[in-house]
């Protein structure tokens, strides 16, 4: 490897980048001589980055990224804590929270069922779920379609249906605005299986 | 449906070899190990993504070099279509008419091939897999939906056995297998469904081959075996089934029911082909399988595929072969055939004769 050629903290360095997603070898190195040449931004971003780490906590009551602890959502007082809505990643919330049409709370799970990766209902966000529940008479399940979401889909449902709580779970199918022949065969199967009556 | 041009770079022993095929009869002819099998794969691997021989792509490429290319133009109907395949490792390009494709499915179908080499008698002697194969094989040129479908299966099944494995709280892991069980049976379901329509099918186009290179007093049936005797009772039952195993399951600690565990049986004069037919009858139930493969693409597509022949001449008894001269003379169709030494039989004046030797090929006059 060429990490052998340089001295050990820049090879460290170059290795740090390289676990991030979607950076590999080449742009880890990049990076990486990049911050050497311009340390006011290396410095700057070092205390970003510890900023961040000391600032952003998860919310103890919904489970996503915040300051403050409870979060804006949790703490706002015009939201509708009748309607919760379940998604996978803390970015989630930010793709509903855009759409200014849902007005409920959130719940992030911080993953999905996977037991490939030693994913399983304990290494969710789940305890916290069932104390929320008091008021709330629907719950939303957002998280996204793929087998594995399909699979915590199902398992959330299966508690809290007993508990009497609505669950409910996003449509799927055509994305609005795409064109019927570009779609793939999955998607288009769905979306008969979830057409509804005009 | 037809190839006519064949561009390889750096595929196998090729370094680049162009080759213009005709419709009808081609003819590939040389000593073993000269590169004339690697040339059946190159089509079919335009055709599907995939080969046949290996798992790793790697191994595809010519020794010392990084990456392959492959290029045919095939024509069917009236036009002409361009596929293409680029493959270095780890970065793969397929393209249909310069258009990359995002997902397999997307590719496989545009043009069919039937494939037919001595390993497939595989289909008749070795286990349940390689029966499901040839039957998944067929399904999904016809109906693409079928690769997604049993990739998310296998998704499926691979997440519940190593839940199996790993969940060491027991009411952790029953409730969890029950969310993987909804899904696996929802698309279990669908599996079971197009496997039982295509044995149908099989079943239906194999008998008048069958007929015609076997002798009255035999016959032959395919029989779906999952969970029922018929595909409603099927259907039925595998619910039931999937919830009757968790116990056993979980003391095993792995999926015991399923499509996955499914077989194509193959019966021969009432008894197992695998156990109870002769090499030279399971041969020519193969050559019955093949061709039926064939009719029915043609039966959905309005043309037929292109026929691989890669070395079976030889493997076959005098009148099955004068059989399936027969049949590749007959009608609109392109045969691609491999054989070590020249046949006769299959010349005419314009047959092209490709000779192939040490990775070159060269059309003899």
């Amino acid at each position: 490897m060429d990490y052998l050629y340089y001295p050990q903290a820049l090879s460290d360095l170059i290795i740090s980048f390289s676990r991030l997603p979607g950076v590999g070898p080449k742009t880890a190195g990049r990076l990486a001589f990049y911050l050497l040449q311009h340390s006011d931004d290396a410095e700057q971003l070092a205390r970003t980055i510890t900023t961040a780490l000391r600032e952003i906590r998860q919310c103890t009551v919904c489970g996503n990224y915040t300051e403050a602890d409870p979060c804006k959502i949790c703490a706002g007082e015009r939201r509708d804590r009748t309607v919760l809505c379940i998604v996978e990643q803390p970015r989630d919330v930010v793709a509903l929270e855009k759409t200014r049409e849902f007005k409920g709370i959130y719940h992030v799970l911080h993953g999905v069922l996977s037991p490939m990766e030693g994913i399983g209902p304990e290494q969710l966000n789940l305890a916290n779920l069932l104390k929320r529940l008091d008021n709330v008479k629907e719950v939303i399940i957002a998280v996204n379609p793929s087998v594995e979401g399909e699979a915590t889909a199902l398992y959330i449902a299966r508690i809290l249906k007993p508990l009497g709580t609505k669950v409910t779970r996003i449509a799927h199918g055509l994305p609005v605005g795409g064109d019927l022949e570009y779609a793939d065969e999955v998607t288009i199967t769905r979306a008969l299986e979830g057409r509804r009556q005009l | 449906m037809y190839i006519k041009d064949l561009h390889l770079k750096n595929f196998r022993n090729y370094k680049v070899q162009h080759i213009q095929f005709q419709q009808g009869i081609n003819l590939l002819i040389g000593s073993n190990g000269q590169g004339k099998t690697n040339i059946i794969e190159a089509i079919n691997y335009l055709l599907t993504g995939k080969s046949y021989r290996i798992k790793q792509e790697d191994e595809l490429i010519l020794w010392e070099e990084n990456s392959f290319y492959l290029n045919g133009i095939f024509n069917v109907v009236d036009r002409d279509i361009n596929l293409e395949s680029y493959y270095e490792p780890r970065k793969k390009v397929m393209k249909i008419n310069q258009l990359s494709c995002k997902k397999l499915s997307d590719y496989v179908g545009t043009i069919n091939a039937v494939f037919f080499s001595p390993d497939d008698l595989n289909i008749i002697k070795k286990g349940p897999q390689e029966r499901r194969r040839f039957l998944d094989h067929l399904i999904s040129q016809l109906r693409p939906a079928h690769i997604p479908l049993l990739n998310s299966y296998l998704r499926i099944i691979k997440q519940k056995n190593i839940l199996l494995k790993s969940e060491k709280n027991y009411n952790l892991l029953k409730s969890q297998i029950q969310v993987w069980n909804e899904q696996l049976i929802e698309l279990g379901l669908k599996i079971i469904k197009n496997r039982w329509d295509f044995t149908d099918r099989l079943n239906e186009y194999c008998s008048p081959i069958f007929n015609q290179i076997f002798s009255p007093e035999y016959n032959m049936d395919l029989i779906y075996l999952t969970t029922g005797k018929s595909l409603e009772e099927a259907l039925e039952n595998f619910p039931d089934y999937i919830f009757k195993k968790m116990a056993q399951e979980i003391e095993r600690k792995a999926v015991l029911v399923g499509p996955h565990r499914d077989d194509v049986q193959i019966i021969f004069n009432n008894k197992e082909a695998k156990l109870f037919a002769s090499q030279g009858q399971q041969r020519a139930l193969v050559l019955c399988l093949k061709l039926a493969e064939m009719e029915i693409i043609l039966n959905e597509k309005g043309e037929y595929p292109i026929l691989l022949l890669d070395d079976v001449l030889s493997e076959l008894d005098s009148y099955r072969r004068q059989y399936l001269m027969n049949y590749i003379r007959s009608s609109q169709k392109q045969t691609i055939i491999t054989m070590t030494d020249l046949e006769e039989e299959l010349i005419t004046c314009d047959t092209p004769i490709f000779e192939v030797n040490k990775g070159r090929i060269r059309r003899k006059d």
